[in-house]
């Protein structure tokens, strides 16, 4: 067009011989003008229109490809997705969500379709889906649990959360709802619950297995010991040698057995009456402990070296409990030398190490493990006495707190007993930073 | 102190083990303070007797009680919440003595009142010097309170 109207101004010659000729020439000439000027314009708005719409097909183009994305996400997730406009009627959902709604309802929803449309006949159905996608409408965001029995009676858990779709105002123009089945996550709850019930009762069988054996069992036990106590003491010189030998047995026989029984007992008080851990300060507790001990160490000569120990969170009894049959054993299974015991603690990865030593009898790697059963005992009673409940305790102890025991030893050579006790120290550091601000 | 009073001293022993009565009514007679034992073997019995209902309607009011707490039918506890919720009765001193050693036990005794627990030894040595002190504390130390009736 513009080299039509460049063409059209190229051909025109003005003629100067008449006004008449010169005023047509001049009209003719604003006519030609106009016209070029329009047809310019034209062939301007042309342009524009061919340019917009090359953005209109990329824009469509782009537009395509995104729905194209959401479509595959919508289609391939497992949650159920559907959303609903102003006057309840669908206007997308995917394929999880007509398959669940259809094994739900017996029938399929439809874009464009209503609720009421779909469940005319389910009127209970129909008044709860209204209500909750009238909350969504009002610009309310809410997730609900169902049970949910499809047709074939299946029940299934579902979580549903509603979302409201709103205009750039604000204003809720749509609700969406997307629905995931938890039925596994419940199965597993169920299990869970199931499980700590069970952990409960069994703990509570224990707590009762411990009065018995602290009760009824202690009774007979009782009278058996002092029956026979009473009959050495009333009767002794009047029955033979060996009759009074028999009831020496006996007695000792009763008054072990009722060792084992407040040793047993002593066990399972580990986890059952165990107290909430607080700030421990270790070194505080060795010292008291050594202190108890302080009899033994005088009379044996020996030497105990503590070296720097952390504060933890901790059961304080307990860990006074552990330090004290662990110096204890080193006291009591020393050698022939002055003995010499160190109590030591380094920080490694996430936990303590400590380390209590000695240069005692010692004991031999394959023993290493069994030390630690109730009542395993490496020596007879009359080398060294007790029942074998020590390391017993010293492991129970450090496992409630998540940490580890060990040994390692050769014979003679003395023992050096390990333990871990999980790093605590900026909790306790905080713990003693809350109690101070408490008293402050 | 009560001695001067001529009479002997009443015990109550409520205890359903006949080797544990016959133990403790052995070192009991044996005591310097004069006294006399009554045994009743559970909750019930227990009870009657305290409250002189037949079969006891002649028992004599006790100076002192001692109370095993795993009794048949009604047990020890529910013996002590009885005496101690009893304006006639709650004024006897109890002297809690088992087996038990369950902490439970000793806490719920003195949420009870009991006046002293104390658990039974296996050591026949201990069990008498337990016996003893029971005796020279609520029999000669303390000053009990005047019988009346």
């Amino acid at each position: 067009m513009s080299c039509v109207g460049g063409a059209a101004y190229l051909h025109f010659r003005p003629r100067p011989s008449t006004l008449g000729v010169l005023l047509f020439g001049s009209a003719s000439l604003v006519c030609l003008l106009t016209l070029c000027v329009s047809s310019l314009k034209l062939s301007r708005e042309i342009e524009k229109r061919k340019t917009a719409q090359y953005y209109l097909r990329l824009a469509y183009a782009a537009l395509e490809l995104g729905n194209r994305h959401l479509n595959g996400i919508l289609e391939s997730t497992p949650d159920s997705i559907a959303a609903i406009d102003l006057e309840l009627q669908w206007v997308a959902f995917n394929p999880t969500y007509s398959t669940a709604f259809q094994r739900k309802y017996g029938s399929c929803p439809e874009i464009g379709m209503g609720l009421d449309e779909v469940l005319t006949d389910k009127p209970d159905e129909l008044a709860e889906a209204i209500r909750l996608w009238r909350r969504v409408l009002a610009g309310e965001t809410f997730s609900v649990t169902e049970v949910c029995k499809d047709i074939s009676g299946t029940e299934s858990f579902l979580e549903i959360r509603y979302y409201p779709i709103t205009d750039r105002q604000g204003t809720p123009i749509a609700a969406c709802q997307i629905a995931r089945d938890i039925s596994e996550r419940k199965r597993y709850e169920d299990i869970l619950l199931r499980q700590s019930d069970e952990l409960r009762r069994s703990n509570g069988e224990l707590e009762q297995f411990a009065y018995v054996a602290s009760h009824d069992l202690q009774e007979p036990l009782r009278m058996v010991a002092s029956y026979m106590q009473l009959l050495s003491e009333r009767y002794s010189g009047q029955l033979d040698n060996r009759a009074d030998k028999y009831i020496a047995y006996a007695v000792d026989g009763a008054r072990r057995m009722q060792m084992l029984i407040s040793d047993l007992l002593a066990l399972s008080r580990v986890n059952s009456r165990g107290s909430e851990p607080a700030a421990v300060d270790c070194e505080k507790v060795v010292r008291q402990v050594l202190h108890d001990l302080e009899p033994t160490i005088r009379d044996s000569n020996a030497l105990v070296e503590v070296g720097t120990l952390p504060t933890l969170l901790a059961d304080e009894h307990q860990v006074a409990q552990l330090f004290q049959n662990l110096i204890g054993n080193a006291l009591k299974f020393r050698g022939d030398r002055t003995p010499h015991i160190q109590v030591t603690a380094q920080p490694e990865q996430g936990h303590w190490l400590f380390k209590v030593k000695d240069n005692g009898i010692g004991i031999a790697p394959e023993y290493a493990e069994r030390i630690f059963v109730i009542f395993q005992r490496l020596h007879s009673r009359e080398k060294y006495s007790g029942t074998g409940i020590g390391l017993a305790i010293c492991k129970k102890i450090v496992e409630r707190h998540h940490g580890r025991i060990w040994v390692e030893s050769q014979p003679g050579s003395g023992a050096t007993f390990l333990f871990t006790f999980p790093d605590t120290g900026n909790q306790a550091q905080a713990h003693w930073q809350e109690a101070a601000t408490t008293c402050a | 102190m009560r001695m001067t009073s001529g009479s002997p001293i009443e015990i109550l022993l409520i205890e359903d083990n006949p080797g544990d009565v016959e133990l403790t009514r052995d070192m009991v007679e044996r005591s310097k303070v004069r006294n006399v034992i009554n045994n009743v073997s559970d909750g019930i019995q227990a009870m009657a007797y305290l409250r002189r209902t037949a079969p006891y309607g002649n028992a004599k009011r006790p100076d002192l009680i001692l109370l095993d707490l795993n009794l048949p039918g009604k047990d020890g506890r529910a013996v002590l919440s009885e005496i101690k919720g009893d304006t006639q009765l709650k004024d006897i001193p109890v002297v809690v003595l088992t087996s038990s050693e369950a902490e439970t036990d000793v806490l719920r005794s003195y949420q009870l009142h009991a006046n002293c627990y104390i658990s039974k030894p296996v050591d026949l040595a201990k069990f008498t010097n337990i016996i003893r002190s029971i005796e020279d504390f609520w029999l000669t130390v303390v000053k009990l309170p005047r019988r009346s009736g």
